[in-house]
């Protein structure tokens, strides 16, 4: 074992404080936004992991992958504010309290 | 191992410190605003070191659809952050504050 590979172990490893993160804002966040910022942090969190999965077996197959993941998780965040626009200011989805 | 595979894992442990810097501001934050203040800024630096660091350390990568993926990342991920204070703003979301952190103090030893 290299030090390439201990930097790997790492990193994976240290990957794991954003999916835990991400998780627990999309479980408890108090407002409808904590729970999509909770969403956007996954899906950045899958982007990071597939690129380490694809720095260790050394592929090029996955790049596009990331460009498509990255496109439909803008499309979903537009179309959720859409949606979230429409509603009153006084709407339980906006309100802090838990 | 080569020098160029060794910059690349080191460009990756760099943004991996920053993703999970976004992380601990995201669990940690206060407030939506904070939240997404957090998530934009660091999150877009961290992404876009890991990507250079997987163009770096895999000789067979071609930079041409990195740059594009890069340049996606960089474009998104800033206008969604905003978007998350501008719906905030619009919907009369309440910010934190340091009247209403001041109880949470007071009832401390």
């Amino acid at each position: 074992m290299n030090l390439l590979d201990l930097g790997r172990i790492v990193v994976g490893i240290a990957l794991l404080t954003p999916v835990c993160a991400g998780l627990w804002r999309l479980s408890k966040g108090p407002t409808a936004l904590d729970r999509l910022i909770g969403f956007d942090m996954l899906v950045v969190t899958v982007v990071a992991l597939v690129l380490l999965f694809s720095r260790a077996t050394q592929s090029v197959d996955f790049i596009e992958f990331v460009m498509v993941v990255s496109c439909l998780s803008f499309l979903t965040t537009v179309a959720y504010f859409y949606y979230l626009m429409q509603l009153r200011p006084n709407d339980e989805e906006f309100k802090d309290s838990p | 191992m080569n020098w160029v595979e060794l910059l690349g894992t080191l460009t990756m442990l760099g943004g991996t410190f920053f993703v999970v810097v976004a992380a601990i501001g995201v669990l940690r934050m206060p407030d939506v605003y904070c939240r997404s203040h957090a998530l934009g800024k660091a999150m877009t630096l961290g992404i876009m070191l890991l990507l250079i660091g997987y163009g770096l350390s895999v000789p067979d990568a071609s930079w041409f659809k990195l740059f594009v993926a890069l340049v996606f990342q960089f474009v998104t991920i800033p206008v969604a952050s905003h978007l998350f204070c501008l719906t905030a703003y619009r919907k009369d979301v309440k910010w934190w504050s340091v009247q209403r952190s001041k109880p949470s103090e007071a009832e401390g030893p």
